[in-house]
């Protein structure tokens, strides 16, 4: 009980979200700051900062996902599956609709 | 850019955002395009992220606290993202003229809604009537479902469109028409807000819509803003906040309109 109780939907998915924030912060951070003191180049960790802070909700949906299967809620779980779905579904639309923009 | 512009604007939006239950998408549009010189494409490519840290920043607490309707949210999702990817990809074929047309009707749209709004709920310890039982989100509490599907579309459209959360539509559907207590209807609209932000995100960064510079201060400062707002919340008069906010976004509507409408002739 007091598993199912820690691996709930909702707290798995808030410590997921709260860990990206932490980590997508850390990187942003970093990128702003080592340029600043001119140790290296920064797109590239403020590019990975920001993908980590933009998939953090997709995360948090698999966190949720894990708990709705640990509570054997179906319904809730295809849901939460068609939602993750549709979300792959429109990073793979982007990556293949790929044009400049006016 | 001046970084520390870009900070303070990402905090202003983050701190009224979560004091007034907006993504703060409303602010960061208007003054990267009409005030720092920021292309409308690139501005609401910012602020989807920025929305996306609002959302991510705040539900955290709202989710421990059990304040959000996850299966609620989760099933809105599935025409949100819809709606969300639709508009991310009309927004690519717009002009920035029709955008900024678009943007002001939407403020103007938003102002009326705040005006009329009771009051905007503040999250906080759970109501002992009308709030949820024992402080968390009642499941399958909630009536006309299908009107709350297209609501959301609807909702997902103008996000992909605009950069903007979506809240102004999901709340009061939420809220008025599928029955939910303003407390949870308000925290489930901040989880879904990030959802909804990635679908159309992920399409504005790999058109190159995003500037890493500008959205990484942006966010930054969005961050801090929404850990702000949370902690002042107890302390500022809404209803004084609000009256500020809505004359702001008069003024933004105003100039939006007057840049956009160069469209029409």
């Amino acid at each position: 009980m007091k598993g199912k109780k820690q691996l709930n939907p909702e707290t798995f998915a808030a410590y997921i979200l709260t860990m990206g924030v932490i980590l997508s912060s850390c990187l942003l951070i970093l990128g702003i700051g080592l340029p600043m003191l001119g140790i290296a180049s920064s797109v590239a960790l403020l590019r990975i900062g920001l993908w980590v802070l933009m998939l953090a909700p997709l995360f948090g949906i698999i966190a949720s996902l894990i708990g709705f299967v640990r509570l054997r809620e179906a319904s809730s779980a295809i849901i939460a599956s068609s939602v993750l779905l549709i979300l792959v579904a429109a990073i793979l639309t982007g990556l293949f609709l790929k044009h400049p923009g006016p | 850019m001046n970084s520390i512009i870009l900070f303070i604007v990402g905090a202003c939006a983050g701190t009224l955002g979560s004091l007034l239950g907006l993504g703060g998408g409303v602010i960061i549009v208007p003054v990267l395009n009409l005030f720092l010189g920021v292309p409308m494409h690139t501005a609401i490519g910012t602020s989807l992220i920025g929305v996306i840290a609002t959302s991510t920043g705040a539900v955290g607490f709202f989710l421990k606290k059990g304040f959000v309707d996850l299966r609620l949210g989760l099933t809105l999702e599935l025409t949100t993202t819809l709606g969300a990817i639709t508009g991310a990809l009309v927004t690519g074929s717009l002009s920035p003229d029709l955008l900024r047309l678009i943007y002001g009707l939407f403020l103007l749209y938003i102002v009326w809604s705040m005006a009329r709004r009771p009051e905007t709920a503040k999250i906080g310890p759970p109501q002992k009537a009308g709030g949820p039982s024992k402080g968390h989100a009642r499941r399958g509490r909630w009536k006309n479902l299908h009107f709350g599907l297209l609501a959301s579309f609807f909702a997902g459209i103008l996000s992909g469109l605009l950069g903007v959360g979506g809240g102004t539509i999901k709340i009061p559907a939420m809220y008025l028409i599928m029955g939910l207590p303003l407390k949870v209807a308000t925290a489930t609209s901040t989880y879904m807000i990030g959802i909804t932000a990635l679908a159309s995100s992920t399409v504005f960064e790999i058109r190159g819509y995003i500037d890493y510079q500008i959205t990484a201060f942006v966010t930054l400062g969005v961050l801090t803003g929404s850990l702000l707002g949370s902690r002042l919340s107890s302390r500022i008069s809404t209803k004084t906040l609000r009256l500020i906010f809505i004359i702001v976004l008069i003024i933004f509507s105003a100039q939006m309109v007057i840049k956009g409408a160069v469209v029409l002739k």
